[in-house]
């Protein structure tokens, strides 16, 4: 590296940074802009909302009254927290429990190359790519609890209709459903991906022992890919702890609050009741949890998951 | 021999290509499995084409059309007249591309000063991008909008774009990329007295336009399906984009009495991320399986 300083092409006579200092500059220079930004909104933006769960303001008024730990007290003392907070974590397991496995049986099933396994993909893999907003409108018609397709099926075969969406305990699993048929593809996809970095050795080993294909699978896959797993649960955690979309089309967070999971109830907060001490301070709250979530998988690699020499 | 087909049938002799009974029989399970399953995740699209080619009489008829036999195009015109529809999509299309190539920019560079430059700042921008990666722009919303509203920019594009011009998950993907071009190749150069803005310009960029090309489609489309920044955001329909702009269309006719032009609306919009989905889908593949996988 330092044979480039005595090498410059510029002329003598003109002005010479040494050249450490042309390096510093030029390569604070290239991040500046990307630090600025990231800086602003990411770093400074979570600095802001730390000091606005401090304040009882309603967006309006000139006067911010600063109020401590109060509205940290006011969160944890409501029961209406607590239960998004469950439903939160009822949506999340719901969801990450019935798309991780359906994602790996698909990516298992796509793991040989046959004939139109590129078209499946693609077929897979396109709600992933489609706005939700988008998506919801189908579910709608799916779904509607007087003239929806499925309570149509549900007629034909003698079943009582469902309320479906505007029903206090199934709105939340059509929601879960329509998560399903968004990232099942893409998480289809990551595993696929898993799958192929599995050395066929492994398997003609095992082939030669006369392995049963579920010992296989059992022994040999889930180890392997035990890595793209938990990234899988982890991204699966993340996407729909984030919700959002999907949950404002549908049902507003209703019937009754029965959808109303963290980051709605969050958005409620703040852009519709205008309390933006508590938002923030649940802002906060997610925040925490994210980080625990993030922890947790760091921690959970070195633990569980078999890394391959 | 010598001709390549005759290399390639020695080594087919050699070592034959697994064709067995039993592994013919387990690709035809395979093939039917996930032929249904690719059906029933293809459906829903199938029924919103078909929707939206029927007359309104027949949306609800039972049992449901599967097959629009009188196909009337006059609905995705009637879709394409709505006040403001086609407002949505330039809106979306125009902050999307103008974020992603923000995004390039910034943090093409960004990425090659911390993969390539030695220089102080390093390992902290280096950690202050990392932190950013994990804080979603649902926690950070309120501050956000607060400074948007700070400067004014309430309902106009640069609300729309500014907030996301910096982007740590694209300098990390490309700090990634740029870290894999050999460092004898920018040796060379250097002694050849190549300033840094030129190697950039003329080695790294060239040598990385696939990680480039999977981080604008990976973002175009995240951006463009974005729904909940330019909900808040946007207060007036010359300024809402095409999701935004779709949720008010169902709530002002969610009892369902033109689902067929909903539908021709909701296609028409799904247009531009299915067209970059089927140019670049090697590129958004190869990126999402590559992009977490490899930290």
């Amino acid at each position: 590296m330092s044979l480039v300083g005595s090498t410059g092409r510029e002329k003598k006579h003109r002005f010479q940074f040494p050249y450490r200092w042309k390096r510093e500059l030029t390569g604070w220079l290239f991040v500046l802009p990307t630090t600025f930004f990231v800086s602003l909104f990411g770093v400074g933006a979570i600095l802001y909302v730390l000091y606005l769960s401090f304040l009882q303001w309603n967006l309006i008024d000139p006067v911010k009254k600063w109020v401590g730990f109060h509205n940290y007290q006011l969160i944890l003392q409501d029961s209406s927290f607590w239960q998004s907070v469950f439903r939160t974590l009822l949506y999340l397991i719901g969801t990450t429990g019935i798309t991780v496995p359906f994602a790996l049986f698909i990516a298992v099933c796509m793991n040989k190359t046959f004939h139109g396994v590129r078209l499946f993909r693609t077929i897979f893999f396109m709600p992933y790519v489609v706005p939700t907003v988008a998506s919801a409108v189908v579910w709608f018609r799916f779904f509607s609890s007087s003239d929806g397709l499925m309570n149509a099926i549900f007629r034909l075969f003698g079943l009582p209709p469902q309320g479906w969406l505007s029903n206090y305990h199934e709105a939340l699993w059509v929601i879960v459903l329509l998560y399903v048929w968004q990232f099942t593809g893409y998480f289809a996809i990551l595993f696929l991906h898993g799958l192929q970095n599995v050395p066929d050795s492994l398997y003609e080993a095992a082939a030669v022992d006369g392995s049963t294909p579920f010992l296989i699978f059992w022994k040999i896959t889930l180890p392997m890919i035990s890595p793209t797993t938990f990234f899988v649960v982890t991204v699966s955690f993340i996407f729909s702890f984030l919700s959002f979309d999907q949950i404002y089309v549908l049902t507003e967070g209703g019937p009754a609050d029965s959808t109303t999971t963290l980051v709605y109830d969050l958005f409620e907060q703040g852009f519709e009741f205008f309390h933006i001490g508590i938002a923030s301070a649940m802002s906060i709250f997610l925040f925490l949890f994210l980080l625990g979530l993030t922890y947790l998988q760091f921690r959970g690699e070195s633990k569980w998951v078999h890394h391959q020499m | 021999m010598g001709t390549p087909s005759d290399v390639m049938t020695l080594r087919e002799t050699v070592w034959p290509k697994k064709t067995s009974r039993t592994a013919r029989y387990s690709s035809s399970w395979r093939i039917v499995i996930t032929g249904v399953l690719a059906i029933v995740f293809f459906a829903p699209f199938w029924w919103m084409v078909v929707i939206s080619l029927l007359p309104n009489r027949l949306v609800l008829s039972f049992p449901p059309q599967w097959f629009p036999f009188h196909p009337e195009w006059r609905n995705f015109f009637l879709a394409w007249e709505q006040p403001y529809f086609a407002r949505y999509l330039i809106n979306s299309l125009l902050v999307s591309v103008a974020i992603v190539i923000g995004q390039l920019m910034t943090s093409s560079l960004a990425a090659y000063a911390i993969a390539r430059i030695s220089f102080s700042g390093r390992r902290l921008v280096y950690w202050v991008l990392l932190v950013t990666l994990m804080i979603p722009g649902q926690v950070t919303f309120i501050p956000v909008f607060l400074i948007m509203k700070h400067l004014g920019w309430i309902d106009t594009y640069q609300a729309l774009i500014v907030p996301f011009i910096g982007s740590a998950f694209a300098t990390f993907w490309l700090i990634q990329s740029f870290r894999q071009v050999p460092q004898v190749i920018l040796d060379a150069a250097q002694i050849d007295g190549a300033e840094h803005f030129w190697i950039f310009m003329r080695i790294i960029l060239p040598l990385n336009k696939s990680a480039l090309l999977s981080i604008a489609f990976l973002n175009f489309v995240f951006h463009y399906n974005d729904f909940f920044w330019p909900l808040i955001v946007t207060q007036s329909n010359s300024m809402r984009t095409f999701p935004v702009g779709l949720s008010y269309l169902i709530a002002s006719d969610g009892s369902g009495t033109m689902w067929n032009v909903l539908m021709a609306s909701t296609l028409i919009g799904i247009v531009p991320v299915l067209l970059i989905f089927f140019v670049g889908q090697r590129f958004l593949v190869q990126g999402i399986s590559s992009a977490g996988i490899k930290e």
